[in-house]
């Protein structure tokens, strides 16, 4: 037995039309969505998730071996860094310097000692590179006012 | 005279453009009432270091804003430096953060500093933070330039 089915409309093509108020409707949508979310996606991240003050850093080490000490002078609005007393030139100089030193310790201490004037930029110049080195323990102090060490001169970069 | 008693179909249609416009409208309403603490926060240029990936945002985390000057903003409120204290202790019992017995605090602090501000400022605030029991605080970077 043959079931015969209706007959299938044949859809007129004048008929067909696309929703364009709606589509435009969810296109706004979706303009307006993008337009807040990428407004709110300023990436934001952290830096040292270990910063302690300098006296916190020597409490909770209780080694004989004395922490790595970074120093930042601030002189004609520049940023200059030493490393336990020897002036490091470029920010590759510095990081560089760090990690050599980082090798020959056991202990992972340093110490971001920065002058009062300089920027808090630089501070986190010394802190990031230092992580890069492999630093885990990163204490911050001021160094004193009175410059009991003498703000390194700028190195010249030889190349 | 005989009427057709032929049944009138009508054709199920699901319109999907109403339902999408709810859903994105939901999702509009939940992407802005979950950014509001970070709408609370201040603009401050923060230095434009790599850092590490942000974690998840944790209750008993205390944002600090710190401007170019040194002035302080605690949950889009200005606070002077003396009040401070005050605003730790109290944020610490809303979150019942835990005092270690040796007067340290278990509470995660973000500083955010503008990349401007100096160092003095810096230190003058670890020193507060120090004296309210936290010893271990984080600063905010730009995630690089």
């Amino acid at each position: 037995m043959r079931v015969v089915r209706g007959r299938r409309r044949r859809l007129d093509p004048d008929s067909i039309r696309l929703p364009l108020i709606a589509l435009i409707d969810v296109v706004l949508f979706l303009l307006f969505y993008f337009v807040i979310a990428a407004s709110f996606t300023g990436e934001e991240n952290e830096l040292a998730t270990t910063l302690a003050r300098e006296s916190a850093v020597a409490d909770g080490r209780g080694e004989a071996e004395p922490a790595v000490l970074v120093d930042i002078g601030w002189a004609d609005e520049e940023a200059r860094f030493s490393v336990d007393g020897r002036p490091v030139g470029a920010r590759a100089d510095l990081v560089e310097t760090l990690r050599s030193i980082r090798g020959e310790r056991t202990d992972r201490t340093i110490i971001v000692r920065a002058d009062p004037n300089a920027p808090i930029e630089a501070t986190a110049a010394a802190i990031q590179l230092a992580r890069e080195a492999g630093f885990v323990e990163i204490g911050f102090a001021l160094a004193p006012t009175s410059a009991a060490s003498p703000i390194p001169a700028p190195i010249e970069d030889p190349r | 005279m005989r009427l057709s008693q032929r049944a009138v179909h009508y054709e199920a249609a699901f319109d999907l453009t109403p339902m999408i416009d709810v859903v994105f409208l939901l999702i509009i309403f939940f992407s802005l009432t979950s950014q509001f603490s970070a709408v609370d926060r201040t603009a401050v240029d923060l230095p434009r270091e790599t850092g590490s990936t942000r974690t998840v945002e944790a209750p008993s985390e205390i944002v600090i804003d710190m401007d170019a000057t040194g002035a302080l903003t605690v949950d889009g409120r200005s606070i002077a430096p003396d009040a401070l204290r005050a605003a730790i202790d109290r944020h610490a019992s809303l979150a019942r953060s835990v005092r270690e017995e040796d007067g340290s605090l278990a509470m995660d602090v973000l500083v955010r500093a503008d990349r401007r501000c100096r160092n003095e400022h810096l230190d003058a605030l670890g020193r507060v933070l120090a004296d309210a029991g936290v010893r271990r605080w984080k600063l905010a970077t730009a995630g690089g330039t």
